[in-house]
């Protein structure tokens, strides 16, 4: 007798086989066929009208909804006692094992000669044998408490999926059942069926083409199951990325029809038979469509490592095609007979690679790739997009919508804006790729001239906003990895202090190079976005560069960090040729004044409100941001070969706009009385986020009247007296924004702007005052003074800051005309 | 649009642009043509040291260079400068910049002739060198604007014939001045006068001694004192046009000597003024402006602004034009960089001077980097401005 001390499971595995005899009889009864074996096991049909008996069949088709519920408890009552007889079964064969093994451990024990310690030994032996025991029991009770759960829930598809994976319930009996595609197991043969039903519909057998409906339910329910496990970060079971793999290779084997396999096939290419498929007369256009979508989702879904696919899993062809052929280089074309060869060879690697960008472009929006395959699918682009063709495909829309689908993953995008995966680990990109770098991939995207304005690679920067605005810490991270990385490489300067993202090189007709960001103005405002997303981190008096930590051993230091929060840093002249960069595009440019003008009031509120922060730092943010806009705007033009005086007056309308779109802005949120921080300065900056537009434009149509700026003659703030009202007025805002100062005061000493249907508000610049500003300034300087508050030291401090740090070099003598 | 090549005596780029995928094989003929490709052959950089080679430098920096250069074969340097990017170090036949940390050569620029002249412009960002490139018995001056960061040829401009080997570089001449107060400037591509001005003719009558040329890039500050009435005067010329932008004059003075000063400057190095105010206790004679504009009105600066008792230890600088100040400082950038520079310089001489009640150890430690206090404000790489806040509160602490 064993020595092993374990609890007895008093569960009879013998009565709960009769259980679930008993539940599969009443399933037969159900179902109209009492006179038959096994109805749960060996399901009769595919379908729940096969399913019911004949003398059934009537009432239960007319009440098909309870029938098949009814026919469901008895399938997952089955499925559930084969799981609690699997689980006894396994623990009675745990225990039989643990005595074996005590035996064997007490039989093997040498005598130590001394039998009080023999004793103990043998004591130590059993009692380690009995923790294996209860350890079993433990995960038995564990088993059926699931089961209970599962009892309780009652037979969800997730619940019969988990019997139907665990063998306690066979194939789809449940979907037979219900027809609801959710209950179904995808296995192998599954795929290879839907694969023959799909390439013998394309020729037009009848019955397949009966079948695609269903079918296609079929792939789009695996869709979405898939579409979810993506969102939730979830993976895939091992049967359904078994079931996508099958799915694909049947796809890749010609004319291999249902019934008639005789154990040799002839491959194809998966975009043959897409080929195949889209041509064919017998499928009618939707249904192509339907298939064409759902596949290209589910090779998505495929590639993707976070599902548990991965690109080596996709069809051959589709892989061979990231393998860029060594075509010969543009200086070796000496003759023109070498032409043909060379369009030959373009031909043979770019019309499959059109197809597959038309095939890709039919997935659904949400539907992502795994990483490697969008990455390699990008750098596929890079390192053909700039070899000279001469007709024929891919066009430039085959790649825009390659780009477009594979940077909907995000860390394909780090890959390509930092050469590192969210891990930090270098991609090792395709060698046939060349050496593509992050430098070498951007320039390429962002100095083409996109038909789409640059909307597609956009997305290869859209999301760093996202994940800063809305991120985990650890997607925070990776955006702000990212954002610094590609400022960093769009910033930076050869040896001759050429930039190849501000000097294209494409003077579109213009007598200057112009900048991408006028180039493709949907990559402008995707840039903008990241700009506006980090704005604060660029209010960080800093000459280092990197996403790090802001250090220093002082609580004073920030306005809108604190020690150990990790923000962009980047130096002034970085930050500056980023924004000039940005405001190269003079739709976009605007919007970046205005944002940058509201930024500088939420340097106020946080200054005024921070009353630990260092008396200088808000005066000097705020300069320092206004000075790096000035700057950044007087060195385009300069850059345009304009005059300083030229450049002046440009960089000037382009302020009038801005202030133009401030106000909008705020008069389109506010009404009644406005003002840009009554709105909150940071819902301004997050409209301005949004796609670029004509905000002023837009407020006309809606019958929103403001007094627009029309003449700016304040031009830039040169003098002491100018700068002062600048910072004085911004400070107002803010104190009325604060609520230390109400707009009925303001009203009294007549410093408000009437607009047309009686709304009031404070100017956003000093030419809003159709008059001279002197007088309205005198009585702002007076209010401010009059208005008193716990910090209100630092309302001079910063207006004396602000003074002594705004700094733009149009003033200098050495900008002074040639 | 087709490929476009560029060929230049700079450099050589082929770019492709944005239509090029398009391209005809007229296109292919034009690159087989496209040859020739001349370099500049006279810059040597090493890639590492360029990219490691950061400021802000302090004069411990500027002084191991020094030492680094003592036995270099070249000789010893006959002048040092600071850029954005390192110290630039000038010898007889060429100009050689360094990054500090260690000490290494990051570019050097070999003229093929005595070197006349240097200047770094108000940024750091690039180096103007005038030196003698003689094509055999021909003379010849060349101008080059350089790179900082790598050494790079930006601009270069070459004059026939003989010049003057003596002069200032201004951004777009060569200025010379004779020993009778008569100012040229001469373009960089002839050997011609841009313009002249004598400075006598701001006298009524005689001419001119203690003459003191200042270059800021697109003007030349100038002082003098009139022979004849002894009047000091001082004066910005534009370097385009040589008319005065601005003048002073001071009846019975002496000239001021008028210092460029720019954020590059290394606080405490040969070019800085300020330590040497400090240490000769001068800056009561001294006046300050900002912006690189002597046009404005003088600078109430800091740290005396915010703690008037240092005062007491510290002449407050002049801050009005009524008498002649003996120097005059024109700072580049903003008045608040300006101050930031002081601040942190006064506060390190007051530290250092046993008769202020003000000692390192009154400084919070987390104002200190390895203990010490910082020589350059931009030492403080990131939050500089919150730094430079509390170490004013502490000196208004010392000195109410």
């Amino acid at each position: 007798m064993s020595r092993l001390s374990y609890t007895e499971c008093e569960i009879d595995t013998g009565a709960l086989i009769g259980h679930k005899e008993a539940f599969q009889e009443l399933h037969a009864k159900i179902s109209g066929r009492s006179g038959e074996f096994g109805t749960i096991a060996q399901p009769v049909s595919v379908h729940f009208e096969g399913l019911v008996g004949e003398g059934l069949k009537t009432v239960a088709t007319q009440n098909q909804e309870a029938w098949s519920s009814a026919m469901m408890a008895c399938i997952h009552a089955y499925g559930v006692v084969q799981k609690v007889i699997e689980d006894v079964k396994w623990y009675e064969d745990e225990i039989e094992a643990i005595k074996l093994a005590l035996t064997v451990a007490l039989g093997s024990m040498p005598s130590t000669g001394d039998d009080d310690d023999d004793a103990s030994l043998q004591a130590a032996i059993v009692e380690e044998h009995n923790g294996q025991a209860r350890e079993a029991w433990q995960k038995l009770e564990t088993k059926c408490e699931d089961t209970e759960e599962q009892l309780r829930e009652g037979p969800t598809p997730g619940n019969i999926q988990e019997l139907i994976a665990a063998g306690y319930i066979g194939g789809d009996i449940a979907y037979y059942t219900t027809g609801d595609v959710d209950y179904f197991y995808y296995e192998e043969s599954d795929a290879i069926t839907m694969a023959n039903f799909f390439k013998t519909a394309a020729e037009g057998y009848e019955g397949s083409l009966d079948a695609l409906d269903s079918q296609v339910a079929l792939l789009n329910a695996l869709v979405l199951r898939a579409l979810t496990a993506q969102q939730k970060g979830e993976e895939l079971s091992d049967n359904e990325i078994e079931f996508l793999e099958a799915l694909f290779a049947e796809l890749q084997i010609e004319e291999n029809q249902v019934g008639q396999l005789n154990g040799e096939s002839t491959p194809q290419d998966f975009l043959t038979f897409i080929e195949t498929l889209n041509n064919s007369e017998h499928i009618d256009g939707q249904t192509k469509g339907d298939i064409n979508r759902n596949l290209a989702n589910t090779m998505l879904f495929l590639s993707d490592e976070d599902l548990g696919g991965g690109m080596e899993k996709l069809p051959q062809d589709v892989r061979d095609l990231m393998e860029i052929p060594d075509f010969p280089g543009v200086n070796s074309l000496n003759h023109d007979s070498d032409l043909p060869g060379f369009m030959d060879d373009y031909s043979d690697w770019g019309v499959p690679f059109a197809t597959l960008s038309t095939f890709l472009d039919s997935a659904g929006p949400g539907v992502q790739g795994g990483t490697e395959f969008s990455t390699t699918l990008m750098g596929a682009v890079a390192a053909t997009l700039e070899i000279p063709y001469f007709a024929g495909e891919p066009s430039d829309e085959h790649f825009q919508t390659i780009i477009e689908v594979a940077s909907r993953n995000e860390e394909a995008n780090h890959i390509i804006i930092t050469g590192e995966d969210f891990e930090g680990n270098a991609f090792q990109h395709h060698e046939s790729h060349g050496d593509l770098t992050p430098e070498k991939i951007l320039e390429t995207f962002y100095t083409h001239s996109w038909e789409d304005g640059g909307a597609a690679v956009g997305g290869i920067t859209d999301w760093i906003s996202s994940y800063k605005e809305h991120g985990t810490d650890e997607e925070q991270d990776h955006a702000g990895f990212a954002a610094h990385a590609l400022i960093e490489i769009l910033t930076a300067e050869d040896d001759e202090g050429n930039n190849v993202f501000r000097d294209t090189g494409n003077k579109g007709g213009g007598d200057y190079e112009l900048a991408v960001t006028e180039i493709n103005p949907a990559l402008a405002e995707s840039l903008a976005s990241v700009y506006l997303s980090y704005l604060d981190d660029f209010s960080i008096d800093t000459s280092d560069s990197g996403y790090e930590e802001v250090g220093g051993d002082r609580e004073d230091l920030y306005l809108f960090h604190e020690n150990g929060d990790k923000a962009l840093l980047l130096p002034n002249e970085m930050r500056q040729d980023f924004l000039q960069l940005l405001v190269a595009n003079e739709e976009l440019s605007p919007n970046i004044i205005a944002a940058t003008e509201s930024q500088e009031r939420r340097i106020i509120e946080a200054f005024l409100t921070h009353p630990n922060v260092g008396d200088r730092v808000g005066g000097e943010a705020a300069a320092d941001l206004r000075t790096m806009l000035d700057n950044a705007l007087i060195q385009e033009y300069v850059d345009r070969k304009q005059t300083i005086d030229e450049a002046r007056n440009s960089a000037n309308n382009q302020w009038q706009t801005g202030y133009n779109v401030f106000t909008a802005v705020a008069t389109g949120l506010g009404g009644g009385y406005s003002n840009p921080v009554g709105i909150g300065a940071e819902v301004i900056i997050k409209i301005l986020e949004q796609p670029m537009k004509d905000y002023v434009g837009d407020l006309v149509n809606e019958n929103i009247q403001f007094d627009y700026i029309e003449d700016l003659e304040q031009r830039f703030m040169e003098s002491d007296a100018e700068i002062r009202n600048h910072a004085n007025l911004q400070l107002l805002d803010v104190m009325v924004g604060m609520e230390l100062i109400d707009m009925e005061t303001l009203e009294e000493e007549g410093v408000l702007i009437q607009e047309e249907d009686g709304t009031m508000r404070l100017p956003a610049t000093t030419a809003d005052w159709s008059t001279g500003a002197s007088g309205y300034m005198s009585a702002v300087e007076k209010i401010i003074a009059s208005t008193s508050f716990e910090n209100d030291g630092r309302v001079d401090a910063y207006v004396r800051d602000f003074m002594e740090f705004y700094g733009p070099d149009l003033y200098r003598e050495r900008m002074e005309e040639d | 649009m087709g490929l476009e090549l560029q060929n230049s005596s700079q450099s050589c780029r082929t770019r492709v642009g944005s239509g090029v995928r398009r391209v005809g094989l007229t296109v292919f003929l034009a690159m087989l043509l496209g040859t020739g490709c001349a370099a500049s052959g006279e810059v040597v950089a090493v890639p590492d040291v360029v990219d490691e080679a950061r400021g802000p430098l302090t004069a411990a920096e500027m002084a191991a260079v020094e030492e680094f250069l003592a036995d270099d074969s070249r000789g010893p340097a006959t002048e040092l400068l600071s850029t954005r990017f390192g110290v630039l170090a000038l010898f007889e036949d060429g100009a050689a910049s360094f990054g500090v940390d260690p000490v290494a050569e990051a570019w050097r620029y070999e003229a093929s002739g005595p070197v006349h002249s240097a200047s770094v412009s108000w940024d750091g960002e690039t180096v103007m060198l005038r030196h003698e490139a003689d094509m055999g018995p021909v003379s010849r001056q060349r101008t080059a604007k350089l790179d900082a960061g790598s050494g790079s040829v930006v601009d270069s401009h070459d004059t026939w014939g003989e010049a003057p080997s003596e002069g200032l570089l201004l951004r777009d001449v060569w200025v010379t001045a004779d020993s009778e107060g008569v100012v040229a400037a001469h373009p960089f591509s002839d050997d011609g006068v841009a313009w002249e001005r004598d400075l006598s003719e701001g006298c009524p009558a005689g001419g001119v001694d203690d003459v003191n040329l200042e270059p800021n890039e697109t003007q030349l500050f100038v002082s003098y004192v009139c022979r004849d009435d002894g009047s000091a005067h001082v004066e910005g010329i534009s370097a385009v046009s040589g008319t005065v932008s601005w003048d002073y004059a001071w009846e019975d003075a002496s000239a001021p000597r008028i210092h460029v000063l720019h954020e590059h400057t290394v606080p405490a190095g040969p070019d800085d003024p300020i330590e040497r105010m400090l240490d000769e206790g001068l800056s009561g004679g001294f006046l300050f402006f900002a912006s690189g504009d002597p046009g404005s009105e003088p600078l109430h600066p800091e740290p005396w602004r915010s703690a008037p008792g240092i005062a007491d230890y510290v002449d407050v600088p002049r801050q009005d034009l009524r008498s002649a100040p003996e120097e005059i400082v024109v700072y580049s950038s903003t008045p608040g960089a300006l101050y930031e520079r002081l601040v942190v310089q006064v506060a390190r001489w007051l530290a250092e001077d046993d008769g202020a009640p003000f000692a390192k150890d009154d400084i919070d430690d987390s104002l200190l980097i390895d203990g010490e206090l910082v020589q350059n404000p931009h030492q403080w790489t990131t939050g500089k401005s919150g730094y430079v806040s509390a170490l004013t509160e502490e000196l208004e602490g010392s000195f109410p």
